[in-house]
């Protein structure tokens, strides 16, 4: 069995959707049940918001499986992730 | 005598999701469910014992007004009015605390009208500007940041204290028999089923069932429990959110095995969307509770309720 673990979840999309950014926090303190993901990458340029979810959704087929709950809190373009973080970088 | 205000408050929430699929963890829950799960919420998922560390993005924006507003509660008099009118009535209404609170509603010239308690402040103010427009003109909030219920009873029993020594009148909404600002003005609608039940024999598939429910009703929410208690705090977030739009929809219960078999699932693979609740916009899927959290920030959701 073996839960999914945040580090799965990370390489998956790392894999999948070369993001620019990613933060995947494990909001089921430890047990690989539910996760919130901010997500930006060049994959969603063009994209509506659902047709995003959906890439992220399909990326992760295999770990939704056993993940409880998933929250994609961000999904930007790389772009707009610069706008929204002007600091960081 | 007055009558206390009951709260025209959403659904109770129900904190657990039981199933051990996939359902989203919506990054706004209620203050209140934030409360519990900060405290550690255990819940079942199939044989592990899960505890939550819930997080929530707007709760937290409103946490530091929280820290500010509702240490301790001010006298009503010293509250500044939030003024509903204008062209920023719209943006101030839904960027009110969804939290406990006592409020108080001021018409148009400055009358208070009604002293209202709640677990959910911006709802009951969404819902008292909805139907009563013509009384609603600026309000008065104080979050109540305690989960108990004899905290915000205190708290609003101290403001109508207040009022009634400097006015010597109860506000015209708690006066006793006035139903104006307490009760519904449209019964909650009953969920949709898609079958008449076990006992008949299927004629048509369930896609076409989904299909047809989807294009008859302009919006359509497929939950987990029913309107009255969803049984997940995303599907309550949906019904949350469909409320504060002021939209007519219809909902179904996933869960309801006896009047809609099968349909948990049949429903992911109707939208090849791996989670539940989903809403449906004239017949087109249209996301789960995230994604119309954004569409609601974004303006997107009253364009595509419109016409």
């Amino acid at each position: 069995m073996g839960s999914v673990t945040k580090e799965d979840v990370e390489s998956t999309l790392t894999a999948k959707l070369q993001p620019a950014h990613l933060t995947v926090v494990d909001t089921s303190g430890g047990c690989g049940a539910s996760f919130d993901i901010e997500i930006a990458s060049a994959s969603f340029e063009g994209k509506r918001l659902l047709e995003r979810h959906r890439l992220v959704n399909t990326a992760l087929t295999e770990e939704l499986k056993q993940i409880h709950a998933l929250s994609i809190s961000k999904a930007l373009t790389p772009q707009q992730w610069q706008d929204q973080h002007p600091s960081t970088e | 005598m007055y009558v206390m205000a009951s709260a025209i408050t959403s659904h109770p929430l129900t904190l657990s999701c039981f199933s051990s699929s996939s359902s989203r963890w919506s990054s706004s829950a209620s203050i209140s469910s934030s409360r519990s799960t900060a405290a550690g919420l255990a819940f079942w998922r199939g044989p592990q014992l899960c505890s939550f560390q819930g997080r929530s993005r707007s709760v937290s924006r409103w946490r530091q007004s929280v820290l500010v507003l509702c240490c301790q509660l001010k006298k009503l008099s010293e509250v500044e009015p939030l003024v509903l009118l204008g062209d920023d009535a719209i943006s101030l209404l839904t960027s009110l605390p969804p939290s406990p609170g006592v409020y108080a509603v001021y018409d148009k010239v400055g009358d208070l009208q009604f002293l209202g308690l709640s677990r959910r402040v911006s709802s009951s103010i969404q819902a008292h500007a909805q139907d009563l427009p013509q009384l609603v003109g600026s309000v008065k909030i104080n979050v109540v940041d305690a989960p108990d219920r004899n905290v915000l009873t205190e708290a609003w029993k101290q403001w109508m204290e207040e009022h009634l020594e400097s006015t010597g009148k109860v506000p015209p909404g708690n006066a006793a028999g006035d139903t104006t600002w307490t009760k519904r003005k449209k019964p909650l609608k009953p969920d949709l089923k898609l079958t008449p039940g076990p006992h008949v024999q299927l004629t048509v598939s369930l896609e076409q069932l989904i299909d047809k429910v989807v294009k008859e009703f302009k919006v359509v929410a497929f939950i987990k429990g029913s309107r009255t208690s969803p049984q997940c705090r995303f599907s309550h977030r949906v019904l949350t959110i469909l409320n504060e739009q002021g939209v007519e929809y219809e909902t179904l219960n996933v869960l309801d095995e006896e009047y809609n078999p099968g349909l948990r699932e049949a429903i992911k693979a109707y939208s090849q969307w791996p989670t539940i609740p989903q809403v449906y916009v004239k017949g087109e899927f249209i996301g789960g509770a995230d994604v119309l959290d954004e569409m609601v920030q974004g303006g997107e959701m009253k364009k595509i309720l419109q016409d």
